[in-house]
């Protein structure tokens, strides 16, 4: 900070207001978040420029059609053709058109225990299972504790060009840093759609759920979802983040998740 | 909790940006020393505290959004200057709902120490005089008096003639005083008020 350079009493006075208080926030967590946002924005902004891409190539072609081929009927202008992928992968036959709306759904009753065919995982004594197919795999991109990615054996879109073109549905599971619990002074209760759960062997465990456009399609809903967790007795940290299909089948998903948390060892409840 | 998560949940941790890190290493080196910061100043100017986690996150993703252009620069600057030009209206709220709202943020001395209730309470009597200023006088009052920006920085940093931070601070001033000059400052400050 520069020395100050008015010489005005005043403005040294509410200097001296102001102090040196500087709020307790998770900068690391913050940075992760930034860094996950901003990397959904490109995202998005790449599937925008895909489509718009598209929508210009599909309007050319019906303008091709009127003048080469005048027995043919052109495409219409307004109308997105993709190629569909190998795999059966979504593909857009309408120009996307994202609802911008959000809610906050209620996730409903959550019970204990782990639905048949799902996979039981345990990430620094955090256990949670996912669904029947779906995968598990480490990410770098852990801000305090060991995280893992889950993600979707369903491929939702293709995003070509990118190194990963195919957007799952996905979720990461955080664990660790052991102490007092931080997370009140982090977590904004006040928000809509903030639930107090029920975890086993947590003391503190608040879900987030919103329901808006999914970024990588806009003719998606999807749900996102933040889990913070403390295990009891000076324990560890979670933090759940999820890319969730929307809907009520997304929703039953959700509440068979939540179920699955725990910080207890030994046999589920 | 670990020493190094405390680190970062004060912010206290230095700036370490080296240049084998991923960029993804580096912006969180840096959110890590710096975003207490940018949420204290954003408090100032918006004087919510949700809005003002919000506006350094929004802050903290700008500056990730552009780290390739300001990482070897002074990315804390860009930072400030997004909070300081950002979109600050939620500020019209009761004095009520300040205090009420303020809970949702725990505050610490520079040396660490929980704050105390004479230094908060200094604190948001500031919070509330500025209040009365627009937003435009609040940056200026902002930037040229709590961070000690000299007047050629804050005007280069509101894209604003130094004429204009210098006319604007005038005026700002002369509220605060009124706001504040009834129930004195206190302190050193009953010293410097006019």
């Amino acid at each position: 900070m520069n020395a100050p350079e008015h010489d005005d009493p005043f403005g040294r006075d509410l200097a001296r207001m102001a102090g040196d208080l500087t709020p307790v926030v998770d900068g690391a967590a913050m940075a992760g978040q930034a860094i996950r946002r901003e990397k959904r924005r490109h995202m998005a902004v790449t599937v925008a420029a895909c489509v718009a891409g598209m929508v210009a190539i599909s309007a050319a072609i019906g303008a091709g059609g009127i003048v080469y081929a005048d027995r043919q009927e052109p495409l219409p202008a307004s109308t997105v053709t993709a190629t569909p992928s190998p795999d059966g992968a979504e593909r857009h036959d309408e120009p996307v058109r994202h609802e911008l709306t959000y809610t906050h759904p209620e996730i409903g009753e959550i019970r204990h225990g782990v639905p048949a065919g799902w996979t039981e995982a345990t990430t620094e004594g955090f256990r949670y299972a996912y669904p029947p197919r779906w995968t598990e795999r480490p990410n770098d991109q852990r801000t305090f504790g060991e995280m893992v990615e889950i993600r979707s054996d369903e491929v939702v879109v293709r995003v070509p060009g990118y190194e990963d073109p195919e957007v799952r549905w996905n979720g990461y599971v955080e664990s660790g840093d052991p102490g007092p619990n931080f997370w009140p002074g982090w977590v904004n209760t006040g928000l809509d759609g903030t639930h107090e759960i029920e975890v086993p062997g947590a003391d503190y465990a608040v879900a987030q759920v919103t329901e808006g456009p999914f970024y990588a399609d806009g003719r998606r809903r999807s749900l996102s979802v933040n889990v913070h967790v403390h295990q009891e007795g000076e324990g560890n940290h979670a933090k759940v983040v999820l890319n969730w299909p929307g809907g009520e089948d997304g929703k039953r998903l959700l509440r068979e998740f939540l179920g699955t948390l725990s910080y207890e060892a030994g046999p589920r409840r | 909790m670990s020493a190094s998560a405390a680190d970062a949940v004060t912010g206290s941790m230095p700036v370490v940006v080296g240049r084998d890190l991923t960029r993804e290493a580096q912006f969180t080196a840096f959110a890590q020393a710096r975003t207490a910061d940018l949420v204290r100043i954003a408090y100032f100017l918006c004087g919510d505290p949700h809005r003002a986690h919000d506006l350094a996150q929004t802050a903290l993703e700008r500056t990730f959004r552009h780290w390739h252009k300001v990482a070897d620069g002074d990315p804390f600057a860009y930072a400030r200057r997004v909070l300081a030009t950002a979109r600050i209206d939620t500020w019209r709220r009761t004095r009520k709902e300040v205090l009420t709202d303020d809970d949702a943020l725990v505050w610490r001395s520079a040396d660490t120490a929980p704050a105390s209730d004479d230094e908060i309470a200094e604190r948001d009597r500031l919070v509330r005089a500025l209040a009365k200023l627009t937003a435009k006088q609040r940056r200026v009052v902002v930037l040229r008096y709590l961070l000690d920006r000299s007047e050629a920085e804050t005007a280069a940093t509101l894209r604003v003639s130094a004429g204009t931070v210098k006319s604007t601070a005038s005026r700002a001033l002369a509220i605060l005083r009124e706001e504040l000059g009834a129930d004195g400052l206190g302190g050193s400050g009953r010293e410097g008020r006019s």
